[in-house]
């Protein structure tokens, strides 16, 4: 049981940046479809770095640092998807194109371009194996967990990136509900009119929020890589559905980060749900496959019943912001 | 010493050079304008993140020496890599708080260049520009292949048209153009009306899911032939389709949910079932159909094995012409999608007509995936859309929801998806990203074409007054206020 | 009756604080929105702006507001000349405006909503310390920690006026603020209004109810037809100089105007009544009669109702009570038009046109060309599944002779013909059918005097032969030149029906603005 659980919650970092990311971005009015081109992009920036510093270690002949490659890790990643969001962040928000369809070129981009690069780092057998390395590093778990059976087993043994997704979820809570920056950030997403008439610079926000966001997203995929795969790497279609799936996780945790952590552990669940009960059978494998779409569509039918103020999206998600129409 | 490595290092420096120069200045308005209160946290802050960069500066510099020269240790790795992330983290802090500092002294003024809708684009600059952007596209992915295959970038290109003209190759072109054109014809309807169908895969999957069905139940299994059979699968895969369909427009209709997430979703759902079809179908087996299997209950070939669904498409393309310029349902889609308010004015019910555009758009669909699976592939998979659910969604966004235009487009989304494959393989580039990496950037110039199509930049008129924007745009709001 | 004194405001000895001195706007070459005015507003004085629709007043304080700048003329402030070219700039000058179409977050509380955009430390605690200080100060009865979504409109209102306030604005400029108000509700606003004075706050209300001018203000400026009039004291003004100065003198206009002939009773609108789901009544018991070959005026305010009056008749707007029914004229049957749909409307056999305000929102489909556009109420006909576009277009060929649009051809797009041609081809379309009922609101808003004038035209011609034309108008020298009866409405109430050929712009100026309490 606890097995399963921590499983799941292993798993489900890779939601939680993706869903997160995109979070951030849809606060600020915008639907980011190019999350899963994102996310594979965040994949071969973590590897680009990690490289980076194992290429670097073993021409010293040394033992690689934990906290270089976690940096490297955390940057690349990060840049990478910043930088890919940053494309749809131009189209989306200097030349107000329709965001669905921004977001959906950015995918093809974004999956070509991260596959490219992988296939790039990958070709040579001996960054394969770096990337391996480099994955059982990072995951090592914190040194004490084992000592504290069961309540270590499912609190403390993640390697560090899971931890970082957490407290990236908690700041982004904080931050959304309790400082100004939030507050300015979610009139934008609500009310562009409105911001811009008491001065708020929304075409900075939105800006921030979707390469910020992007970054986190990156993020996701960098985990999946080095943590979830143990660094290996086939093609990016396995992320690209991920990032499809983030991005119905956001509606399944009402756009709200803290949230997001039991959201992410619960699609986690409901992704492995069938290897973890041990189902072999493919027709059944395949209908648990399928719960966390199946899942969001649920939600999305059920919020759009109910209709509560509280629990919508922002209002004005999806429509791009022009200042002659006030 | 690894020349990334030595070329990212001259970037940081150059950059890390200039956000110091930058956060100097910073720092120095800050500090001049110290008797306002609040410029006592920026001023700090800047001040700060001044010195982490000088201090980066000079470390790095350091440690570079020492790697350079081969004399170095892990710690001079691990100090030129945190500096570098030192400054970056500095930097994008007084980005941020720059942003903040904006809002407070920022005067509403006009922009240098603002965006204006276009009223109307005539004929001879949209062929410009739709011509600029189809040799732009055409030259950027070859230049892409060239590099990738490290090729000569002639050859790429002659490879292009050889690759989709040529011989044998020209049906094949001609068999993908009309699968994608008919696929476009299913997504265009529903994009006039506003209804961001983006459910296409999975439409055209569960139509060869049903397609599949009959072929191996009531054809292997049933022995029923084939004089029987099409006709059954052509009513399964049109049922199948719309049903697929019509899910998420009723949902629109009476309840308002999202529908580019609802069909998105289906999409996914769509693919799994596609993989219990076939595992139901290959107990223990490998998961993969077998084409050989199954030709003899497919469709029949006419002529040569891509006239049939030339020939499908070619009237489904002009049925989707008449109807939506010539019909009264086709109008009704227009008033709908132009202005919902109009649409009330007249009577007209949206949510009937929402759910009868998106129940063609899925019967549509399934015969797309009939046409795949009992024709072309004789057999489902998981790629048997082959995306085209997305690429036809930029196919009509190009051709701004023409159904005329849709044909010159989905040609030239064919042609070049089709002669960079070619091209890219003649180089000995067998990696598919690339062709993912060109398609994705022939997709942003599509977006850009349609956003110069749509949108006119207009640039600040120098004014001894300053212009605040409801002025200039105030012609009828004017009059009308009090 | 000479009752003005023209002493240009030196009826308070309160001092002067701002200045406006030969103040012109215009947009665009046609519309001169303000021309040549010149006023003062005191300290600590509540005044209002009075004047007809479309006689300035908005823009006008629109340029104190920095939502707007002079073309010429100058604004002091405490004897200083001042450019403001922003609502910031405003804000410094301690100058802040309540507009009428609120610009609040509806998932944010009150609180949140006042604090936005500023750049104080964002602490809960101390912004609703600060937000409760001023609730107490002022008696606003507004929870900060409730969301606006929850709100009714005069708490939102309250909500504007307090950011307003928050940000230290000394000199508050209200725009129609009772316009969404309930009587009671616009007590309180009064009462609050008087405590900001009392606070030594300067309150400018722009408005054209009458009774709220005589009840509240101390000095009352009148605008007519973008120029100032006059200013005089409350307390030497009463509701007759008031609408004389308001409307001037009548303006004789050339219009000719026939006897009905056989009149008949063709629309019977009796007890309507119809509240929103913010709770006010925008219909309140409206009765009625449009008789056929008459063209029956209906007189009043923006926004007291005429356009959802319109929309039910039309069958796009639902009612609470009450009747509208339908007489056809050859059968003689009363047909019953309540809730029913447009289309229901139509195949009942009611011939009934509608000529919207919202021309190219909903009239017509600007995307579309002349003739898909004279297809919108016909295109269903016939049984075939194919659009007959010929009549439309031999229909739009006549509309563009006979009513002179300018444009390239009949396959042109309407948004791209300028206003004048747009309404004719609106109208144009409507009469066609050779409705038996015709309704029009504010069918010459915003057109040139010929285009004006071939409207009154087609209305009268429609009027001869027999049909009941209803025409909502904003200009009272036209309601009272073209109507044969006149009914006026206000805030959702019929206060009177008059006869087109025997009243005064005074007489409809007053029930325009009249109230039962």
């Amino acid at each position: 049981m606890v097995n399963v659980i921590t499983s799941a919650v292993l798993f489900s970092a890779v939601f939680l940046y993706g869903c997160l990311g995109e979070i951030l971005t849809e606060k600020s009015g915008h639907l980011n479809l190019g999350i899963p081109g994102i996310m594979c992009m965040g994949t071969a920036g973590g590897a680009y770095g990690v490289t980076i510093v194992m290429n670097a270690a073993d021409a010293a002949g040394a033992e690689p640092s934990y906290i270089l490659l976690l940096l490297a890790a955390l940057a690349f990643g990060f840049l990478f998807g910043a930088a890919a969001a940053a494309i749809y962040g131009f189209f989306t928000i200097t030349l107000r194109c329709n965001q669905n369809i921004s977001g959906l070129a950015l995918t093809t981009l974004g999956s070509g371009l991260a596959q490219f690069v992988m296939n790039g780092i990958t070709d040579d057998g001996i960054q394969k194996t770096n990337l391996s390395r480099a994955s059982r590093i990072l995951s090592k778990s914190l040194p004490f967990a084992n000592d504290l059976g069961w309540f270590g087993q499912l609190f403390l043994s993640y390697g560090v990136l899971v931890y970082i997704a957490i407290v990236v979820a908690i700041i982004m809570g904080i931050v959304l509900k309790r400082t100004r920056l939030g507050l300015h950030l979610r009139a934008v997403g609500e009310n562009p009119a409105t911001a811009d008439a008491v001065g708020i610079n929304v075409t900075a926000y939105k800006y921030g929020a979707v390469t910020i966001g992007g970054g986190i997203a990156g993020l996701g995929g960098m985990f999946y890589l080095l943590d979830s795969t143990k660094g290996s790497f086939e093609n990016s279609s396995t992320i690209e559905g991920f990032g499809w799936l983030c991005i119905a996780l956001v509606i399944f945790v009402l756009w709200k980060p803290n949230v997001s952590i039991l959201g992410s552990i619960l699609f986690g669940l409901l992704f492995l749900l069938g290897y973890l009960l041990g189902i072999s059978e493919p027709i059944t494998q395949n209908l648990f496959k399928m719960l966390p779409y199946v899942v969001t569509i649920i939600v999305l039918i059920v919020l759009s019943i109910i209709d509560t103020r509280e629990n919508q999206p922002p209002q004005a998600l999806g429509l791009p912001y022009f200042r002659e129409e006030r | 010493m690894n020349k990334t490595f030595d070329t990212i290092f001259k970037i940081g420096r150059v950059l890390n050079i200039i956000c110091g120069f930058v956060l100097g200045l910073l720092f120095l308005t800050k500090l001049f304008a110290l008797q306002d209160s609040t410029a006592l946290v920026p001023t700090i802050v800047y001040g700060v993140a001044l010195i982490i960069a000088v201090v980066c500066f000079i470390f790095a510099g350091k440690a570079y020496k020492k790697i350079a020269s081969g004399e170095y240790t892990v710690e001079h790795c691990v100090i030129l890599c945190v500096t570098g992330i030192a400054s970056v983290f500095a930097y994008t802090v007084c980005g941020v708080l720059k942003i903040i500092d904006r809002d407070r002294t920022q005067i509403v003024s006009e922009p240098l260049v603002r965006l204006v809708k276009r009223d109307s684009s005539s004929v001879k600059r949209n062929v410009i520009v739709y011509a600029t952007t189809i040799t732009i596209s055409l030259l950027l992915g070859c230049l892409l292949i060239a590099l990738v295959g490290r090729g000569d970038f002639f050859k790429v290109l002659t490879n292009v048209f050889t690759g989709s003209f040529s011989g044998g190759e020209m049906w094949v072109l001609m068999q993908n153009f009309a699968l994608l054109l008919g696929v476009s014809a299913a997504i265009i309807p529903t994009f006039r009306m506003k209804f961001w169908n983006l459910g296409g895969n999975g439409q055209i999957m569960i139509g060869g899911v049903a397609t599949m069905l009959v072929m191996h139940h009531l054809g292997k299994m049933g022995g029923l032939s084939q004089a029987v059979l099409i006709p059954i699968m052509i009513v399964a895969a049109v049922a199948a389709g719309m049903i697929w369909a019509v899910i998420p427009a009723i949902f629109k209709a009476y309840f308002k949910t999202n529908e580019s997430l609802f069909t998105l979703m289906m999409n996914y759902v769509a693919v799994y079932i596609v993989e219990i079809t076939i595992a139901s179908m290959n107990p223990g087996g490998s998961g993969v159909l077998f084409a050989r299997d199954y030709r003899n209950f497919g469709l029949i070939d006419v002529g040569n094995k891509y006239l049939l669904p030339i020939i499908v498409v070619a009237v489904i393309t002009a049925f989707m012409i008449v109807y939506l310029k010539y019909s009264k349902h086709g109008y009704e889609i227009s008033v709908v999608g132009e202005s919902a308010n109009t649409a009330r004015y007249i009577g007209v019910n949206d949510k009937k007509v929402t759910i009868r555009t998106l129940l063609l758009s899925g019967a549509i669909c399934g015969i797309i995936g009939l046409l795949i699976v009992g024709g072309k592939d004789h057999m489902v998979s998981t790629d048997s859309a082959g995306n085209m659910g997305f690429t036809a969604i930029m196919t009509v966004w190009l051709a701004n929801c023409n159904p005329i235009a849709m044909i010159g487009t989905c040609f030239y989304v064919s042609f070049i998806t089709k002669g960079m494959d070619a091209a890219a393989t003649a180089i000995g580039v067998t990696d598919n990203s690339a062709i993912n990496i060109v398609l994705g950037v022939v997709y942003f110039c599509i977006i850009t074409c349609s956003f110069f199509i749509n949108y006119k930049l207009v640039f600040r008129k120098s004014e001894v007054k300053p212009q605040t924007k409801a002025n200039v745009a105030a012609v009828d709001g004017g009059a009308n206020n009090g | 009756m000479e009752t003005t004194t023209k002493n240009n405001g030196q009826v308070s000895e309160r001092p002067i604080a701002i200045q406006l001195k030969n103040i012109t706007k215009a947009f665009g070459t046609k519309v001169v929105a303000n021309k040549n005015v010149t006023m003062d507003i005191r300290k600590g004085e509540i005044l209002s702006v009075l004047g007809e629709n479309g006689c300035g007043k908005t823009t006008l304080m629109n340029m104190l507001a920095g939502i707007y700048y002079p073309d010429s003329g100058e604004i002091f402030i405490n004897g200083e000349p001042v450019s403001i070219s922003s609502p910031k700039d405003a804000f410094e000058h301690k100058i802040g405006m309540v507009h009428q179409h609120f610009k609040l977050v509806d998932v944010f509380t009150a609180a949140e909503n006042i604090t936005l955009g500023l750049n104080e430390k964002y602490n809960k605690k101390e912004i609703r310390a600060k937000v409760l200080a001023m609730k107490e100060r002022y008696g606003f009865n507004i929870d900060p920690d409730k969301k606006i979504y929850d709100m009714s409109v005069s708490e939102k209102q309250t909500v504007e006026i307090m950011k307003v306030l928050y940000r230290g604005a000394d000199f508050l400029i209200l725009d129609e603020p009772t316009a969404v108000l309930t009587p009671q509700e616009t007590q309180k606003l009064f009462s609050v209004i008087r405590k900001m004075r009392d606070d030594g706050k300067s309150i400018i209300i722009i408005t054209h109810k009458l009774h709220e001018v005589l009840a509240i203000s101390d000095r009352v400026t009148i605008l007519r037809k973008g120029e100032y009039i006059d200013t005089i004291a409350t307390k030497d003004a009463n509701e007759q100089i008031l609408t004389e100065m308001m409307v001037g003198k009548k303006i004789e206009l050339n219009i000719d105007r026939t006897d009905p002939v056989n009149a008949e009773d063709r629309l019977i609108v009796e007890n309507v009544s119809y509240t929103n789901h913010e709770g006010r009544k925008i219909l309140d018991s409206v009765s009625f009669t449009a008789r056929s070959g008459e063209i029956l005026g209906i007189a009043g305010i923006s926004g007291s109702g005429q356009r959802e009056l319109l929309e039910a008749i039309a069958g796009l707007q639902k009612i609470d009570t009450g009747d509208i029914l339908y007489i056809d004229p050859d059968t003689k049957e009363t047909i019953d038009l309540r809730s029913k749909t447009p289309l229901q409307i139509r195949d009942l056999g009611v011939r009934l046109s509608f000529v919207p305000e919202d021309r190219l929102g909903m009239g017509l489909v600007g995307n579309m060309d002349i003739i898909d556009n004279m297809m919108l109420r016909s295109y269903d006909k016939g049984s075939s599944m194919f659009l007959d576009r010929k009549a439309p277009s031999d229909l739009a060929d006549n509309v563009i002779s006979g009513l002179e649009v300018v444009t390239p051809s009949s396959h042109t797009q309407v948004r791209r013909l300028s206003g004048g041609n747009v309404q004719k081809v609106l109208v144009g379309r409507e009469i066609s059918s050779s409705p038996k009922v015709l309704m029009a609101a504010y069918p010459v808003r915003g057109l040139d005097i010929n285009s004006s004038y071939l409207i009154y035209n087609l209305l009268n011609k429609q009027k001869v032969s027999g049909a009941a034309v209803l025409f909502v108008g904003e200009d009272l020298d036209v309601l009272v030149a073209l109507c044969d009866r006149i009914v006026v409405i206000n805030s959702g109430r019929i206060t009177g029906i008059v006869d087109g050929r025997t009243t005064t712009k005074e007489e409809v100026g007053l029930l325009m603005t009249k109230t039962d309490n």
